[in-house]
Parts: C-alpha cells; sequence; structure tokens
C-alpha cells in the first residue's frame, strides 16, 4: 500500500499529469469516525450514496409535487420511471408482486442513480465497487429466500427438487440446484460491479492514450472515447435494468415457485 | 368507409331497428378503437425493452458471469466443507465439478429464458 503511494507519488512528479486508471476506484475518507475500532468513517463513496438518495428524493418529491394533469418535464421523468419499474414488475410476476413495488423502484433507482453518478466527470461510481453490489445481492438473496419460506413453508425447498426425474439421480441434481440458487447473489453482484469496473477503467486508459499520444494521434482514441462515453450511459442503464428485472425474477420464484 | 355502411344498412329497409343499429355501429366502433389503441400502445411500450434487452455484449456477459459463479461457489462449497471435515482435496474436486455443473445449467436456463423473451418480442413486433 505505502509503495503503491510511493510509486503514484513519483509518477505524480515525473509526468505532471499521471495516468492512473485505478485511481477513480480508491475509497477516501472524508470525516474520520471509529466506533469500538471499527472504521465507519463517511468516505467519498458514502457521500456519492447520500447524494444519490438526495437526487432520487428530489426527482420523486419535487417532481411530483405540483402533481398536474399535464406534467411538465420533471414530473414526466418521475412518472416514465414509475411505470417502467411497475410494468417490469407487472410483466415479471404479476399482480400478486405489487407489494414489491416500493422495494424495486428503490433498488432500480438506487442502481441507475449510481451508474449514472458515475458518468459525471470527477466522480465516483458507487457500483464499482463489489462489496456494494455484492451487499445489494445478498440482502436481494436472503429477502427473497425468507419470502419464499414465508409463502411456501417448508414446501418451498421442492424449488430444489426438478420434476421427473429418475430417482437414482436425483441426489446429484439436487445437489446442483442448490449450488445454483446460491450463485444467484454473486452472478448478480458480480455482473453489476464488473460492467461498471471494466467500461470505466477503459474510458480513463483511453482517456491517458489522448493525453500521451498528443496532438499528432489524439484524435483517434478521443473519437473513441466519444463513442465508448455513449455506450457506458447505454450499459449503466442496461446494468440498473438487468438488476432490478432479475429481482423481480427472483421475486416471482420465491412467490410461485416453478 | 364506415359512416358508409351504417347508411346502407340503415337504408336496407330496417328502419324500426335503425336505433340499435346505430348503437352496435358505436360499439363495434368502441371494440375497433379499443383494439387499434392497444396495438399502438403495445408498439409504444414495447422497443424501448426490445433496445434494452437486445445488447448482445449484456448478453454474452450475462452469460459468462453465470458459468464462472457456478464454478466458484460450487468451489467455494467444497472448500468449506473440506475445512469442516478436514478431508483434504476430496470435496474441493467433487463440488469443482458440481460448481461447473450448477454454471451450465444456469447458463442453460437463461438462454432459454432469453431466447423466449426474443420470440414474445418478436411475435408482438409482427402483430402490429
Amino acid at each position: 500500500m505505502a509503495a503503491e503511494e510511493a510509486a503514484s507519488g513519483a509518477a505524480h512528479h515525473a509526468g505532471g499529469l499521471a495516468i492512473d486508471p485505478m485511481h477513480q476506484f480508491r475509497v477516501e475518507t472524508i470525516f474520520p469516525f471509529h466506533i469500538g475500532g471499527i472504521d465507519m468513517s463517511f468516505t467519498n463513496s458514502a457521500a456519492w450514496m447520500v447524494g444519490v438518495a438526495v437526487a432520487i428524493s428530489a426527482l420523486t418529491i419535487v417532481g411530483m409535487g405540483r402533481g398536474s394533469m399535464v406534467p411538465g418535464r420533471w414530473q414526466s421523468v418521475a412518472e416514465m420511471s414509475y411505470e417502467f419499474v411497475a410494468n417490469m414488475l407487472r410483466e415479471n410476476v404479476g399482480d400478486s408482486g405489487k407489494r414489491f413495488f416500493p422495494f424495486v423502484f428503490t433498488l432500480f433507482m438506487f442502481v441507475l442513480f449510481c451508474n449514472m453518478g458515475g458518468m459525471l466527470p470527477y466522480s465516483f461510481t458507487v457500483t464499482s465497487q463489489i462489496i456494494i453490489t455484492f451487499a445489494l445481492a445478498f440482502f436481494i438473496f436472503l429477502g427473497v429466500t425468507i419470502l419464499g419460506f414465508a409463502v411456501h413453508g417448508f414446501h418451498f425447498l421442492h424449488f430444489f427438487v426438478p420434476k421427473g426425474v429418475p430417482a437414482a439421480l436425483l441426489p446429484l441434481l439436487v445437489v446442483i440446484e442448490v449450488i445454483s440458487y446460491f450463485t444467484r447473489p454473486v452472478s448478480l453482484s458480480v455482473r453489476l460491479f464488473a460492467n461498471m469496473m471494466a467500461g470505466h477503467t477503459m474510458l480513463k486508459v483511453f482517456a491517458g492514450f489522448v493525453i500521451a499520444m498528443g496532438w499528432a494521434g489524439g484524435f483517434l482514441p478521443l473519437a473513441f472515447m466519444v463513442a465508448f462515453s455513449g455506450l457506458e450511459i447505454l450499459v449503466a442503464f442496461l446494468q440498473a435494468y438487468v438488476f432490478a428485472i432479475l429481482t423481480c425474477i427472483y421475486l416471482n420464484d420465491a412467490l410461485h415457485m416453478h | 368507409m364506415r359512416k358508409g355502411r351504417g347508411d346502407l344498412a340503415s337504408s336496407d329497409g330496417k328502419r324500426s331497428t335503425s336505433d340499435s343499429h346505430a348503437r352496435d355501429e358505436l360499439k363495434s366502433d368502441l371494440a375497433d378503437f379499443e383494439a387499434r389503441l392497444q396495438k399502438k400502445q403495445k408498439a409504444h411500450l414495447q422497443p424501448q425493452n426490445t433496445a434494452a434487452r437486445s445488447s448482445a455484449m449484456g448478453i454474452a456477459f450475462r452469460l459468462t458471469t453465470e458459468l464462472v459463479a457456478g464454478i466458484f461457489v460450487g468451489g467455494g462449497f467444497g472448500l468449506l466443507l473440506d475445512k469442516w471435515l478436514g478431508t483434504g482435496p476430496l470435496f474441493l474436486l467433487i463440488f469443482f465439478a458440481l460448481g461447473m455443473a450448477a454454471g451450465i445449467l444456469n447458463v442453460f436456463r437463461t438462454a432459454k429464458e432469453l431466447s423466449a423473451r426474443a420470440e414474445a418480442d418478436a411475435k408482438n413486433n409482427s402483430g402490429d
């Protein structure tokens, strides 16, 4: 850690413009804060999460404040996001999914705003940290499993028993099904984290090329960056969508089993 | 066009029923409108979803993570069991293979779901 710091410091002194594509992922403490030896400092990551929560609240509360029949710009955005999530829930879970709307809406908006916030210059991308996405995915997994047992009782265990299988193969397949069930939080979190981190690293690396190649050849990577930024915005939306839709699918599995 | 047909029907000599005719006409008009509206709405709602789904890189990434996650979770289970029971690399090897199977099962399921969605989208798009 110290050596790494020294190296990046040296690079700073040498070039003036240090190209360090991983610097953007560094979590920095803003207010140090410890409880019983546990580091609970307020970091730039926490600050961005607060910012995202405020932005979403502002959009939904201020946007819908007038609640006019003919919506203005902000009200349209708020209504569109509401309908988008409501449709997603209706298509994937059905009417019994309505009571989970607040949960899915909050989740979708949080991930979407974290991803989109990461596209702002000098920003910190909250969802590019595996621990954040894993915490989200793990609590979804836990909640959905509890829901499954709450709705179906021990009958929920039948979820792991595939139908129409010879009895001899059953023990093997049940183990595979259980492993497959436990991959859910891993694949859900890794997908979001890896997409965000890979995209942002690539953007920074190509931005470094623009500077390194100077006036002579820097325009080619610059053109690529413009196109890639557009793709990154699409990915930011797409990953929030995938995260939310998979939550819907898991909810559906827990509510209706197969 | 529709007006013309209505006039024809009323001038057919069934003047006494022209009132109910008009009502039927109105009803069928409404039903027709409803059908057309729904088609338009569907056309408006669908493209947004297809665009969001059809990113090939997104699909490739989804399938890859499913496969890799299966292997990791299987291996992790095996490692934990080995640590708990102290049985060398036995369970690691068994669960690594089972994890691969689970990963492939996940990929298969995801692909099936994706193709079902694509089919539904194609049906919706050809409907209008």
